[in-house]
């Protein structure tokens, strides 16, 4: 469980969170809402990326906290600025995500998704080379490639086809049965409506939420 | 503070492979190569041997250089990254170790290299002098823990990379001058037939320098 207490965040005095108190419990939930109503910076808080200018965030177990940085190692995340090495192939990125954290090799399961989302093709390609769809698809696989105990991903159909959002839609159901801790931010509205997750509407951050 | 050695050498390795994998690297090289040996073509010129004025001169451009690497390098480029690597459990401490030793390790491979190259191009006889060596080894790495370690700390936004200016440049100071007096002592030390190599080993390091700092600057 993930408990954030009146956190609060603002960017240049636009009050972007204001006072929200929530607790993510069990499979995770779902934030939806329009551009610019905090979805994303509530992920960043909570992934760590973002430290709240009032408040604070509690993660029960030590083996998430991203506030320790072990803990760190039990969160996958993925936002929209990819982060991969764009001077690296694919298949070199994702077997350094894998050897640093301590895998031999990249997992069976990565390679599942590789073939899942049918992109083996472009494993040796150069990163910056690919297009917005196939980045999409490494850093997605990149974020559970450790399996994590919690996923944060933020946009997760962006540029994705029909088909790839159905592959995703069935990847996120198989982390379900993991009992994985998934945070989604999306403003896909289709796309949300096929998570069995608790949704969270963004539209009132600024104006407090407690939950 | 136990760090693990693994990380770091495979963020090394990486990050190395990276770097060779650059075009721009590559033409930068053969740009930097044509001029260093220009510049000393002209720092051979007799009437122009000047311990003071060199080691001067020296330092300051790597000064200037080192500005410009370091904000490239490990800030815009790497930023993204970082966050993701340290959801790997990596630690960020592994992540500024690796960052010092990639720029340290890059200065003295480079720094074989041109050496090399000075001493088939003017048949030089180099010299070696531990004063020299050991001063200006020092300030490199000086300059590379104090400014990757500010980065570090004020990335983020560009109001931290205007900062680093304004910390690293009073930080920085007192090394710099330091390595000048001591280089040019160490330069007024030695007779005019063993100048060549005190030469060759200043500019062997603005070379390296500046084949570490072109490629960054090329690419954007």
């Amino acid at each position: 469980m993930i408990t954030l207490d009146r956190v609060s965040h603002d960017f240049q005095n636009r009050n972007v969170i204001s006072n929200v108190s929530l607790s993510i419990e069990k499979n995770g939930l779902c934030c939806i809402g329009a551009n610019g109503t905090g979805k994303t910076t509530l992920l960043k808080i909570i992934s760590g990326k973002l430290k709240p200018m009032k408040g604070t965030v509690h993660y029960q177990d030590p083996g998430y906290d991203a506030r320790n940085e072990k803990g760190k190692r039990g969160i996958g995340v993925c936002f929209n600025d990819i982060g991969l090495f764009p001077l690296l192939s694919p298949r070199e990125n994702l077997r350094l995500f894998a050897k640093l954290g301590k895998l031999s090799d990249i997992p069976d399961h990565s390679l599942k998704d590789i073939q899942d989302f049918r992109i083996e093709t472009i494993l040796d390609q150069k990163t910056h080379l690919l297009s917005s769809g196939e980045l999409q698809k490494l850093a997605l696989i990149r974020s559970w490639i450790l399996q994590p105990k919690v996923l944060i991903l933020d946009e997760p159909s962006n540029f994705l086809d029909q088909e790839s959002k159905s592959i995703l839609l069935h990847r996120l159901e198989a982390e379900k049965t993991r009992k994985t801790l998934m945070i989604l931010a999306s403003h896909d509205s289709d796309f949300i409506s096929q998570i069995d997750l608790p949704i969270l509407s963004t539209d009132k951050l600024h104006q407090g939420l407690s939950s | 503070m136990k760090v693990s050695n693994v990380p770091i050498f495979l963020l090394l390795h990486s990050q190395f492979r990276q770097d060779i994998r650059q075009l721009s690297f590559l033409a930068s090289n053969f740009l930097f190569c044509s001029l260093v040996l220009f510049f000393c073509k002209v720092a051979l010129d007799p009437a122009l041997q000047s311990p003071s004025i060199y080691s001067g001169i020296f330092w300051l451009i790597t000064l200037f250089s080192c500005q410009g690497l370091f904000i490239k390098k490990h800030s815009s480029h790497m930023e993204n990254t970082d966050f993701y690597l340290l959801h790997t459990g990596i630690g960020s401490s592994a992540l500024l170790i690796s960052k010092i030793l990639h720029a340290l390790i890059h200065l003295i491979l480079l720094q074989s290299f041109s050496i090399l190259l000075f001493a088939v191009f003017f048949q030089a006889k180099l010299i070696f002098s531990s004063g020299l060596f050991f001063t200006i080894v020092f300030s490199d790495a000086s300059i590379v823990c104090l400014a990757t370690m500010l980065l570090i700390g004020l990335k983020g936004s560009n109001v931290g990379r205007e900062l680093l200016l304004i910390f690293l440049y009073p930080l920085l100071t007192p090394i710099f001058l330091l390595a000048h007096i001591q280089t040019r002592n160490e330069l007024a030390a030695v007779g005019s037939s063993d100048y060549l190599g005190f030469i060759a080993g200043i500019f062997f390091i603005f070379l390296s320098i500046s084949l570490m700092l072109s490629p960054i600057l090329m690419e954007e």
